[in-house]
């Protein structure tokens, strides 16, 4: 490639720092500040990416970012039936599931029946479940709720309680217990790589 | 926001084509033909990572679960459709 001219010895090294710069993974970062501070959280379900220029996280390029946050009364679950849209430029690699057939069409035909046997989530009667069906052109990831017992954490704690599947809702975010318990038995924390732009 | 390019505004009932319309292909089968309130209007949006050229205005769609499948919940699918695929219907004609 220096050869050739495409690129310069400074452009290879400049690259290789970035693929390899530890940062810490954005789900936890951008899902703890908008747990911490309203202000921020408004801006990302108003704005989406735009929200997250201040947080020093990769902002991605692909598509428009729509962020839907659970309630009380809403569980919000995400897929993609025609193939496999996530905003994986900010987020990483998909779970495997997410790309499976079973997953695209249970989802869409009988959701609650499929969080039950696919992710033992048992949703009350009296919570909506919205399925949101990318086509690739917007994006779409979870706000999931604050779990109880974390008041007063700081935000870096939070971001550990942020898993890959509550930002899908096919789960919900660690209670501090549930993190104690794993790392008690050493369970790796995902950290799915987010491949710079 | 004020969106002069979209046709449909949040609330607005329509209907889905049964066939493609010669228009953006990734609109899934299940909800062809079926009907929905427009739930999202997102515009005319770029894409160039995924795909080449420009589409017509994007909408979120909110189908009742039971329009689309034969699951009678009370929940709700949402979906991406462009604007070619939809037509105005009555609300609960």
């Amino acid at each position: 490639m220096i050869k050739r001219g495409w690129a310069t010895r400074d452009d290879l090294a400049q690259r290789w720092k970035q693929l390899h710069e530890e940062r810490p993974w954005a789900g936890g970062v951008i899902v703890a500040k908008a747990w911490t501070d309203p202000e921020f959280k408004q801006a990302l379900l108003d704005t989406g990416r735009e929200a997250l220029r201040e947080l020093g996280v990769h902002q991605g390029k692909v598509g428009k970012l729509v962020v839907v946050e659970n309630t009380e009364k809403t569980h919000n679950v995400i897929v993609c039936t025609l193939c496999s849209c996530y905003p994986y430029d900010i987020l990483g690699d998909t779970p495997w599931w997410y790309k499976h057939e079973s997953y695209r069409t249970n989802i869409v035909q009988n959701p609650r029946a499929c969080v039950k046997d696919m992710f033992q989530l048992e949703l009350p009667s009296d919570i909506e479940l919205r399925v949101w069906d990318s086509t690739s052109d917007v994006r779409y990831f979870v706000l999931p709720q604050r779990p109880e017992g974390t008041e007063g954490m700081s935000e870096a704690e939070l971001a550990k309680l942020v898993t890959v599947d509550s930002l899908i809702g096919a789960g919900y975010a660690l209670e501090p217990s549930q993190l104690r318990a794993r790392q008690a038995a050493h369970v790796e924390p995902e950290m799915p790589r987010v491949r710079p732009d | 926001m004020n969106d002069t390019t979209s046709k449909y505004n949040i609330g607005d009932a329509v209907m889905v084509a049964a066939e493609n319309p010669n228009g953006n292909p990734r609109t899934p089968r299940y909800i062809r033909g079926k009907r929905g309130v427009i739930g999202l209007v997102h515009g005319v949006l770029e894409n160039v990572r995924d795909h080449r050229g420009i589409h017509n205005p994007l909408y979120t769609v909110k189908f009742d679960l039971s329009e689309v499948s034969t699951c009678h919940d009370q929940d709700s699918i949402w979906v991406d459709v462009h604007e070619e695929w939809l037509s105005s219907v009555r609300p609960d004609s």
